[in-house]
């Protein structure tokens, strides 16, 4: 089954994937985080008075969209290449 | 491309490698590209029939409940808020603070687990008729049939040149698509922000700049899974769609194709004896490949792209009707059923999921019901550890008390643990508004007579004046003078 997916997917389908699944990771790093800190002490720390709360979660999860992303590419990058090609 | 076509194709490009490098690197580069299949647009032939009725009905209540809620009511309050900048979620009359947390836990916990027990009890009943991207795709494809037209006139729209005809009708379509989508986004939102608000700063054009991006951000999301990703989502990127088979068995419900009594198929006339030709009951009218939203033939058995939408039973029921012939060749059975073989609804898989969960709600409803709405926090003064005041020890704290309750209650603060010890409030009267936080300092006198150790234990003990039932407590650490 997952062969069979893998060979039909496009490099497109590829990208969206990986955009999808670390949207999903990013959220659940996203929710665990701010359980247990509010958005507005944590850009305290950074001495950003002025972002409110609402902008505070966006900027987390983006950033943590931003990570899951890099390393999701980088993974792919790393192990997804074409067997066939090299092989030879 | 299936597995076989492939293989073929690498035989031959092993020839030609033997025969001509040149012609062989070419083929190379085609075999490479021949590995993608380029996706074949869809265009699901629509359905009439018992399961496209539940199947409408679910689409219709969820899309109903999704975009109706927002809008109820509570107590002069949104319903249903999850009211991120205050960092209070409202579901109806519970309101979940931070500190609640793990009753959402427990809720998705919960949710999981109902998704595997129906997913083991009759298969996919969540992608075919439940999950936000089968409802919207839904949505979005009866948009389409309402613009471009049926099946047919869809594909011819789609083959021929383009004219001003066929810019309008497109852009008509993808205006709607839009349209709905931006609704879909605002809707999402509206969770998370009053509805009305965030209704009345878009039609005057001054939403928040955040607010803003996560609706077009969701609406985006919305017009591109449903409105073109559709059963590319289910197949490429849902996460359970690759693992609900670990929920199957062959007791579990599923759409089968009757093989035995289907096989060999063939077309044939309704008056002719089909089994004296020796032709089984399907006529091979491939109606239920037409209609399956992700296109696959049911008749190659259950396959991983199925999402249990059971348009192919309803389109084939049909068709057994007008060939008079007994309906339910495609139909919900069990692997064991078809093989002839006794069909358990009871077994182990099914205890342990039905178990789990009742567990579950069980505790979740004690824990709900035993809540005490009040939070206590106690944070001791960090720059001195204690003072010496008319001959006593003296530490200070700063209480914070939590109401989470939903209405306005005094307090009364106790401390015990240690002999002779003495609490001083600067205020007489404890008071929390329904759902604020106080921060309340407090001072705590004992005689270092009744101090045995450096640092000991004892705990606040914080009641409510209207209701004696209402009392927390917290432990916390009197330092003094090392004995």
């Amino acid at each position: 089954m997952w062969d069979r997916i893998h060979s039909r997917s496009s490099k497109a389908l590829k990208l969206i994937t990986k955009l999808w699944l670390s949207f999903l990771t990013a959220g659940a790093g996203s929710i665990f985080i701010f359980v247990m800190f509010d958005p507005d002490d944590i850009f305290h720390c950074f001495h950003l008075e002025n972002v409110s709360r609402t902008g505070g979660y966006s900027i987390v999860f983006l950033f943590f969209w931003l990570l899951t992303l890099i390393s999701s590419l980088l993974t792919t990058l790393f192990l997804d290449y074409d067997d066939k090609k090299y092989d030879s | 491309m299936t597995i076989k076509n492939m293989t073929a194709e690498v035989d031959i490009k092993a020839v030609n490698e033997a025969n001509n490098s040149k012609r062989a690197k070419d083929d190379d580069d085609n075999i490479s590209q021949s590995l993608y299949l380029k996706r074949q647009k869809i265009y699901p032939r629509q359905v009439h029939g018992i399961f496209a009725g539940l199947r409408i009905t679910a689409i219709l209540l969820l899309l109903g409940i999704f975009f109706h809620v927002p809008w109820l009511e509570w107590d002069g309050r949104q319903a249903v808020l999850f009211d991120l900048p205050a960092r209070k979620f409202y579901i109806f009359g519970l309101i979940i603070w931070p500190q609640d947390f793990h009753y959402l836990a427990f809720l998705l916990i919960i949710a999981a687990l109902t998704l595997f027990f129906f997913t083991a009890l009759a298969g996919r009943l969540w992608c075919g008729y439940a999950c936000p991207q089968t409802v919207w795709t839904e949505a979005m494809l009866f948009i389409e049939r309402i613009v471009e037209g049926s099946r047919i006139q869809q594909m011819r729209l789609d083959e021929s040149p383009i004219t001003w005809r066929k810019v309008f009708i497109k852009a008509t379509k993808h205006s709607i698509w839009l349209i709905f989508s931006a609704y879909s986004g605002y809707a999402f939102v509206s969770y998370f922000t009053p509805a009305a608000e965030l209704a009345h700063r878009f039609l005057t054009f001054s939403p928040g700049p955040w607010e803003a991006f996560w609706v077009f951000f969701y609406a985006a999301l919305t017009y591109g899974n449903a409105g073109w990703m559709r059963e590319q989502f289910c197949i490429y990127m849902c996460p359970y769609a690759r693992f609900q088979s670990a929920m199957f068995d062959d007791n579990t419900l599923t759409i089968f194709y009757d093989e035995k009594r289907g096989e060999p198929r063939g077309s044939r006339s309704r008056y002719s004896d089909h089994r004296s030709m020796g032709h089984g009951d399907c006529i091979d009218c491939t109606l239920c490949v037409q209609v399956c939203p992700t296109g696959i033939d049911i008749r190659n058995g259950l396959q991983y792209e199925c999402i249990g939408c059971s348009a192919c039973i309803d389109v084939c029921d049909d068709v057994m009707e007008k060939m008079n012939y007994p309906k339910g060749l495609i139909r919900y059975t069990t692997q064991n059923a078809l093989m002839g073989n006794k069909t358990r609804i009871f077994r182990p898989r099914i205890f342990v999921y039905g178990l789990l969960l009742l567990v579950l709600f069980a505790y979740l409803g004690y824990s709900l019901n035993q809540r005490i709405p009040i939070g206590i926090d106690v944070i001791r003064d960090r720059n001195q550890l204690y003072r010496e005041t008319n001959g006593l020890i003296e530490n200070v704290y700063t209480i914070k008390i939590l109401n989470m309750d939903e209405k306005t209650h005094s307090y009364k603060l106790d401390a015990e643990g240690i002999s002779n010890l003495s609490l001083f409030v600067d205020t007489e009267n404890i008071t929390v508004e329904a759902g604020k936080v106080l921060d309340l300092p407090v001072r705590l006198r004992a005689d270092e007579a009744d101090l045995d150790k450096r640092s000991s234990s004892f705990e606040f003990i914080l009641t409510a004046l209207d209701n004696d039932t209402l009392v927390v407590t917290k432990t916390a650490k009197f330092l003094g003078p090392v004995n």
